[in-house]
């Protein structure tokens, strides 16, 4: 494991008191990875639904107690999310869907309080359906018991749900993966749901009467990586090809063919927290990311996370330097940052939990210096400045 | 709404009134009911990563009105790192003293043992001062799998005649219930 170099301090501008909050518009999808530790605990606020009004969460992973519920009611005093005395009409669905990836205690610790909590507010709750023996898994298990109208999925590869003005497809597990779960087959981090989250979904604009269908939208895309390993990532790349564009002149003249890659995004959340079992370096290489963003402690815990060779993989991913043409840039030069790295003006201080304001053209970064066990303060946000 | 399911009422672990009494399976396909302590540990093989085993402890579970298991409170559990091959050491040992079946089987991500004299869970013993190990990974896969099948579709009542029905054209899949099964059933495990 290696320290990632400290990012420098002149990057980070402290903004004034709600600076953080006032950036975000209506259209912007916010997508916060919460610093956990060695654990996941992800939440995406989707742009405001124009119908309704209302804005949605989804989360991806509670590894930790509190830190989800203490951001929920954060964004509920920010006009965010629907407080406790908005119509009952705004805060059911609320929640539009919970993932719990796969059921290893740093993802799922903290769903049954998000379940016990929030629980009326759910719509759907995704899991791999990878039965494990944890006292969470039964606590999650009595919490659905609770909820009837919580609507409970197993989706595989390929599946794909519209919530509002977000496509939200499942990378991962393949059903290939799925179908030997019961004969430990699949190792439970290959059981792991990855996503991939594109906005805005909308390809029609209506004029009048008329309805035009975008032929080349501008849209934004995160791969949320969950703690699949190298196997599901194999099955990932062949079922979410490469689709080149077609050069002949048919092809040109219908306007069609013109090149697309199924799983290029501008924010990848690295699978399992830089371990070295969950990089892969063609998948890095074909999301390209602006931003790729690890959920680790940055110097070590139990497992040595991030791993020396998983981050020399990601970095040569982002910027190719092995044939020796050029020098290795630093993780924040290539939009490479950690939950716990730090900046060099206070070291030995988490730099913590991540939210990117995203566009459909435009992604901005902001940190907020919190520890694994504090709460997100969003007054405290600084805003990533790639240039001086 | 549509509902997915009917919800029933939860338990706390301090309400809860006896213990889970898994089985374990020994060599010669026996078996016998163990009889759980309170001050017995559930431990769970969270995660491997290479050398290192990441265990979580909890204090051994209840079973409430409607047969779910109930742990202790979040606060009252910890995960703990092992080294994979000392871990395996002292659970072979365990297993082989007391006949139990599997005994060079690897350790695998949701195996479940019973272990006494664990210590606190925030500061456990070491692995060789602890008293008996036993592995219950086949009761406890049952459980995880009631629990999710529980949660997510009708349960049948035992009087319902499609119960009848469900068992007798899975009888050969389904465990029979583990009181009685056991030819060498001892009130105490041995230790």
């Amino acid at each position: 494991m290696a320290r990632p170099l400290a990012v420098p301090a002149a990057h980070l501008d402290a903004e004034a008191p709600g600076a953080f909050i006032g950036s975000i518009q209506d259209q912007h999808l916010v997508y916060f990875l919460c610093n956990v530790g060695d654990a996941d605990a992800q939440l995406l606020v989707l742009p405001r639904d124009p119908s309704t009004g209302v804005r949605r969460v989804i989360i991806v992973d509670a590894g930790r107690n509190d830190k989800l519920p203490s951001l929920l009611r954060a964004l509920m005093a920010v006009g965010l999310f629907p407080t406790d005395q908005a119509p009952e009409e705004e805060r059911d669905g609320s929640i539009a869907l919970i993932v719990a990836t796969h059921p290893h205690l740093d993802h799922v610790r903290g769903l049954p309080q998000v379940l016990h909590q929030f629980g009326k507010r759910v719509a759907e709750l995704w899991d791999p359906g990878y039965f494990h023996t944890l006292p969470e898994y039964h606590d999650m298990m009595r919490e659905v018991e609770q909820l009837p109208d919580l609507q409970y999925s197993q989706p595989t590869s390929g599946f794909r749900r519209f919530i509002g003005n977000v496509a939200v497809t499942t990378l991962s597990p393949s059903v290939l993966l799925r179908n030997r779960f019961d004969t430990y087959g699949t190792e439970i981090n290959d059981a792991s749901i990855s996503l991939r989250l594109e906005f805005p979904a909308t390809r029609v604009i209506q004029r009048n009467a008329d309805r035009s269908y975008v032929k080349k939208p501008s849209t934004n895309a995160l791969v949320l990586g969950a703690d699949a390993q190298t196997l599901s990532w194999s099955y990932v790349m062949t079922d979410f090809p490469y689709l080149p564009a077609s050069n002949t002149a048919a092809a040109k003249a219908i306007g069609g063919a013109t090149g697309t890659d199924l799983l290029r995004a501008q924010v990848l959340k690295v699978s399992h927290h830089g371990s070295k079992h969950g990089v892969n370096l063609e998948l890095v290489e074909r999301v390209q990311p602006m931003f790729t963003l690890v959920s680790s402690v940055a110097s070590g815990g139990q497992y040595g996370f991030p791993h020396d060779v998983a981050q020399e993989l990601i970095r040569e991913a982002l910027e190719a330097v092995a044939s020796g043409r050029k020098t290795r840039s630093s993780d924040w030069q290539l939009g490479l940052f950690y939950t716990g790295d730090e900046d060099d003006a206070d070291p030995g201080v988490d730099l913590g939990s991540i939210a990117v304001v995203m566009s459909s053209t435009s992604s901005t970064l902001w940190r907020f210096g919190d520890g694994p066990g504090q709460a997100i303060d969003f007054d405290t946000g600084r805003r990533w400045k790639p240039q001086l | 709404m549509y509902k997915q399911r009917k919800a029933r009422p939860p338990t706390s672990f301090e309400r809860q009134r006896r213990l889970w009494q898994p089985s374990v399976e020994l060599v010669n396909e026996l078996e016998e009911r163990i009889e759980p302590r309170s001050r017995d540990t559930y431990v769970v093989i969270d995660d491997i990563e290479d050398a290192v085993a990441k265990v979580h402890a909890s204090p051994w579970p209840g079973v409430d009105r409607d047969g779910r298991l109930v742990f202790a409170p979040p606060e009252r559990r910890e995960s703990t790192a092992f080294q994979v091959d000392a871990l395996y050491d002292a659970i072979a040992a365990h297993r082989s003293r007391s006949n139990q079946l599997g005994q060079d089987r690897s350790l695998r991500v949701g195996d479940v043992f019973l272990v006494r004299g664990y210590g606190d869970v925030h500061d456990p013993r070491p692995m060789d001062a602890w008293d008996d190990i036993l592995d219950v990974t086949r009761d406890a896969r049952y459980a995880a799998r009631a629990a999710f099948y529980g949660a997510l579709v009708p349960v049948l009542d035992e009087y319902d005649p499609e119960a009848d029905v469900l068992l007798g054209g899975a009888s050969a899949e389904v465990p029979p219930a583990p009181a009685g099964r056991s030819p060498t059933s001892r009130a105490t495990p041995a230790v």
